[in-house]
């Protein structure tokens, strides 16, 4: 990681586009009446982990390292969050729901590792394919 | 979230967090990156946690627990994480993989929880 002010403006306008899109995409689910909130930050967490597998193991060196920077630690960085799962823990078990809590926890601790393990091979397979 | 602006506002706020985040992982040595992320999701969870206890003593308004969470969600991130545990278990260290997973998770829970009754208990008194 590079700490020049090419990275960090990569970085800002990564994360402007990523927490917009979380943002956007949790109004709609909430506005369709599709999903909670909590499930919403659960679906982000799962596709944001694969895509940085897929990017990490298969897109490095398709671009510049700033380029890679913004997108990997801007936009999905910022796509995706931890602070929202702890918030909707506390809110949970704040309200009595200690096991939803727990459960909603381990959810996003699981699929996002196997969304990421997923998404590294087939960044991989991509990769491998390509050369 | 009625307006652009506010929207404008709490995306700025996300950018300003993940730039942070960028900061202080670039500024820690590599081989301390793990424990640099574990304190950033932790300091975002603390965050987050004590903005709850703020709202639920009714100090905080809705926006400013909005504002906070936003800049908190841009600081904090699952997506590293989950590759970096993911990346782990590939190359066979499958319980380093979920240990490094699950201390993220559980010490942010656990903030978070500790943030919200405090502030309730301090604030409310």
């Amino acid at each position: 990681m590079k700490l020049d002010v090419r990275s960090v403006a990569a970085v800002f306008v990564g994360g402007l586009a990523g927490s917009a899109a979380r943002l956007g995409f949790a109004a709609a689910s909430a506005g369709l009446g599709v999903a909670e909130q909590p499930t919403t930050t659960l679906i982000i967490n799962i596709l944001g982990s694969f895509v940085l597998g897929a990017m990490v193991s298969g897109g490095r060196n398709a671009m510049p390292e700033w380029a890679f920077t913004g997108l990997s630690v801007g936009f999905l960085g910022a796509f995706t969050t931890l602070s929202a799962v702890s918030a909707d823990v506390v809110t949970s078990v704040a309200s009595g729901g200690l096991a939803i809590g727990v459960a909603y926890a381990a959810a996003n601790l699981v699929f996002g590792v196997f969304a990421a393990l997923v998404g590294l091979r087939a960044g991989r397979a991509v990769s491998s394919g390509r050369s | 979230m009625t307006t652009f602006a506010e929207f404008a506002l709490l995306a700025f706020l996300g950018a300003l967090g993940a730039v942070v985040r960028f900061v202080v992982m670039s500024l820690t040595p590599e081989s301390a990156r793990p424990f640099a992320l574990l304190a950033v999701n932790s300091a975002g969870s603390a965050l987050v946690g004590i903005a709850l206890g703020g709202a639920n003593a009714g100090v905080l308004t809705v926006s400013s627990l909005l504002a906070i969470g936003a800049f908190a969600a841009g600081l904090t991130t699952l997506s590293t994480l989950a590759v970096e545990s993911a990346d782990l278990i590939d190359h066979g260290h499958v319980w380093r993989g979920i240990r490094r997973a699950a201390q993220h998770i559980v010490v942010g829970a656990v903030v978070a929880w500790a943030g919200y009754n405090s502030a309730s208990a301090i604030l409310s008194a």
